[in-house]
């Protein structure tokens, strides 16, 4: 009697048991579940800024990132998961509905010797990063022992961030805008077939095909040296990306004198504008821009010194047309159609590895300068703004030296279409938007260098300057 | 700056620059004079005129001295005077007591010494890591490396250190990049120490049969632990300066404001639930356990280069329940 009951308790014991340990197992799971973060994180910039370079160095750091140690390069000390040593791995993947970001074809290149900068990319095209790290607060502690934060991390042209103003504007405003523009300053040099096309011309495809390439021509050539100009409408006739109806993009600006006739190269011009801004750049910003919880700018800040005040201008002028995407006055149209959740803006100036480390600070300021209005304002973005400057690929070193009987701190490394190491002073940076004196004084002259030879060593890390504090902006937080 | 010639950018003919070595990533070593004498506050009161005090120890121990010196003289002209061999003798041993004497007392010197200098260097970081401006610490970081890898554990991280620290961190970022890698795990190995501690005076204190044995243990093991997390943080202090170290500690503990937390950690911890479920004795002992407790987050206070990010203080509460913790627990029931 004794000894039955004695095994029925203890079956029901062991039943219990499991019961309990099958519990705990789901209960930590769902825990898991809940406590497991995924995001978007959007890097963009105009082209020149670094955008691939910036990507691949990214991800291969992270990639890495739990296993480097301090001193190695790569590794990522303001990084707070690698930082408090919490995080156990990473891994990459790439995102189901988006083109791949050729990330290993790019990190070989790097990698290379001698290394070579990647090509550049045109479209969009995306990777996801999954960090698994120990939680350290006090409920994730005690719910799971480690869990995950996915990131998915979307490259795509600045240049589109160009064509949000489009939306606000007929195609005779945004003509005779452009027209205005196109008769200043450098822009005014560069001849066009299109500016001859006469507007009550018969439309065809073939007239409007051809006027479309021309007017592309004329922003390829707006856009390369000696202009080196940025502000560029539309951006997707320099960016097309894939799978976009090439027809919507025939058309170009005219001088319209009242409504344009019917049967006319103009009418069917802004039949295609109107085509043009819904089926392409609205459609960008419903679907992709306003998933983006995390936006990272890169700003070639140095490169727009390099090139001189008109070609400056012209990029502070773009960059106020990207922030316009950013921006979430309550009164526009565009702000209530394009809430996006972006809930932090990092604008970071790229190739800091130009200046010494000394310069970093007026870099950053500069770059602030350039997003804000004259006023010194910046706009309301809605989103926690920060700047940054950061260097993907460091191919410099700073030294002191002794040198016409004053201590300077000077750049070495191999200077682009040189051999051997030499020692730069490379000026300085200006904390305030340049003034004619300064670019009468042609102070600006920044070289571009050769990356550091990584020795196909894919295990290495590749030096960076400042990529783990932007990457604790960006991300950091979400690390609990 | 003024008279100075502007350098043009650009790049610099060969051989026109002469190196400073290693000049960005970390400097020589300045421990200089006018630092210490800017950092070291001083704790007295205000100078009054002639300082009686001083003056009589300092003619006390003259006297004393003097008494030394002039008896063993005519102690060893005595023995000369027995025989040349026991003189010689005589002075030999009187020699060597007396290069002990001078050694000893030149080494607690410089150990004071050292004391001072780490605690100007502690006292330029409380400033630095306060001011808002960017600041020209290059010089300091090297200070701080060179103090902390005096200490055992110290040395691996403050290599660790000197890796992490790259040419484009500026000084703000390199003091975060030592408050990250080297002292965060040190203020680990001292919570360590201050844990092994509290728990030994506890239960030292609890066990001890005679009233006046059980002061003596706290005290004993109160110094140990002391000095511990001295040497974790680089100062290896020795008889004289440690004594220096608690008084500095006493005379901050006196003008601090955690003063008051003590009162808050007995009563969370020795209110209602746990006083009444142990017994007097093991009460005293988590009593002891807790002054020690407090008496190790003064002294890391005291021995940490730089102060805690606001974030990332020691919690007392935290620290002696988990050493304390499984002595109430195991103490628990059999008083029941």
């Amino acid at each position: 009697m004794s000894s039955t009951s004695d095994d029925l308790g203890q079956t029901i014991r062991t039943l219990a048991q499991r019961l309990g340990a099958s519990l705990g197992d789901a209960a930590r799971g769902l825990a898991e579940y809940a406590l497991r973060r995924r995001l978007r994180v959007a890097v963009t910039g105009l082209s020149r800024s670094g955008k691939t370079v910036f990507l691949t160095a990214l991800l291969h750091n992270l990639h890495l990132a739990a296993r480097l140690k301090e001193g190695q390069t790569g590794h990522l000390p303001f990084f707070d998961p690698v930082a408090k040593g919490t995080l156990e791995d990473v891994s990459l993947w790439p995102i189901d509905d988006l083109p791949a970001f050729p990330f290993l074809p790019n990190l070989d290149r790097l990698l290379d010797t001698p290394p070579e900068f990647p090509p550049s990319t045109t479209g969009l095209s995306g990777f996801g990063a999954a960090l698994r790290y120990r939680p350290q607060g006090f409920l994730g502690r005690q719910l799971v022992d480690s869990t995950t934060v996915e990131i998915e991390i979307v490259d795509y042209p600045g240049e589109w961030l160009l064509d949000l103003p489009l939306l606000e504007r007929t195609y005779a405003e945004w003509s005779a805008a452009t027209l205005r523009l196109a008769e200043t300053g450098a822009r005014a040099t560069l001849a066009g077939d299109w500016r001859q096309i006469d507007p009550d011309a018969p439309a065809s495809e073939d007239a409007l095909e051809q006027a479309r390439l021309s007017y592309t021509t004329w922003l390829q050539a707006c856009r390369e040296p000696p202009l080196n100009l940025s502000f560029l409408q539309p951006g997707r006739f320099l960016r097309p990306g894939g799978g976009i109806d090439l027809a919507a993009l025939r058309f170009c600006p005219l001088s319209l004198a009242g409504e344009p006739k019917r049967g006319s190269i103009a009418e069917a011009m802004r039949e295609r504008f109107e085509r043009y801004k819904a089926t392409i750049v609205r459609p960008f910003y419903e679907t992709v821009f306003s998933g983006f919880d995390r936006q990272l700018v890169l700003v070639d800040v140095i490169g727009g010194l390099n090139a001189g005040a008109e070609s400056f201008a012209d990029m502070r002028r773009a960059l106020a047309g990207v922030l316009q995407s950013f921006a979430r006055d309550d009164e526009g149209l565009l702000a209530r159609l394009f809430r996006s959740r972006t809930e932090k803006v990092l604008f970071a100036a790229t190739k800091a590895d130009h200046v010494t480390a000394n310069q970093f600070h007026n870099l950053r300021l500069l770059l602030r300068a350039m997003v804000a209005d004259d006023t010194g304002q910046l706009p309301a973005v809605g989103a926690e703004t920060d700047f940054a400057a950061l260097s993907a690929i460091k191919c410099t070193a700073n030294r002191r030296v002794l040198y016409q009987g004053q201590q300077i701190t000077v750049l070495e490394g191999v200077i682009k279409g040189r051999r051997e190491t030499e020692q730069l002073f490379p000026g300085e940076i200006p904390e305030h938007l340049p003034t004619p004196e300064d670019w009468a004084a042609d102070r600006f002259r920044f070289y571009d260098f050769v990356p550091p030879s990584l020795a196909r060593d894919r295990a290495r890390g590749i030096p960076h300057i400042h990529l783990d504090k932007a990457l604790q902006f960006l991300i950091g937080d979400l690390f609990w | 700056m003024n008279d100075t010639v502007r350098i043009k950018p650009g790049i610099l003919p060969t051989g026109a620059a002469t190196p400073i070595p290693g000049a960005v990533v970390e400097p020589e070593p300045s421990l200089p004079a006018v630092l210490q004498a800017a950092a070291v506050p001083d704790l007295g009161r205000p100078r009054r005129g002639f300082r009686w005090g001083r003056a009589l120890v300092a003619s006390a121990v003259l006297l004393i001295a003097g008494i030394g010196i002039i008896d063993a003289g005519v102690w060893i002209d005595d023995l000369f005077v027995r025989s040349t061999a026991l003189g010689v003798v005589g002075t030999a041993l009187f020699g060597a007591v007396a290069a002990a004497l001078l050694g000893f007392a030149g080494s607690e010197y410089r150990n004071l010494l050292r004391l001072r200098s780490a605690q100007g260097i502690r006292d330029q970081g409380y400033r630095l890591a306060q001011s808002a401006g960017t600041f020209e610490g290059r010089g300091f970081m090297a200070d701080l490396v060179k103090l902390t890898s005096a200490s055992p554990a110290g040395r691996a991280l403050c290599d660790d250190f000197r890796d992490a620290l790259a040419d484009t961190h500026d000084d703000r970022e390199a003091l975060q990049l030592f408050e990250r890698i080297v002292l965060r795990p040190l203020d680990e190995l001292a919570y360590g120490a201050i844990r092994r501690a509290a728990r030994d005076t506890a239960v030292g204190a609890s066990i001890s049969p005679v009233g006046g044995l059980d002061a003596a243990i706290v005290l004993w093991r109160s110094m140990r632990m002391v000095r511990e997390i001295a040497e974790i943080y680089g100062l290896r202090p020795t008889r004289l300066s440690l004594f220096a170290l608690v008084r500095r500690m006493i005379v901050t503990a006196a003008f601090s404001v955690t003063t008051d937390m003590v009162g808050d950690i007995v009563g969370a911890h020795l209110g209602g639930r746990v006083a009444g479920l142990v017994s007097g004795k093991l009460a005293e002992g988590i009593y002891a356990g807790v002054r020690t407790g407090r008496l190790g987050i003064l002294a890391i206070e005291q021995c940490r280069p730089l102060p805690f990010a606001a974030d990332d203080r020691p919690n007392l509460r935290q620290l002696v329940s988990q050493s304390l913790g499984s002595l109430i627990a195991s103490a628990a029931p059999e008083t029941r």
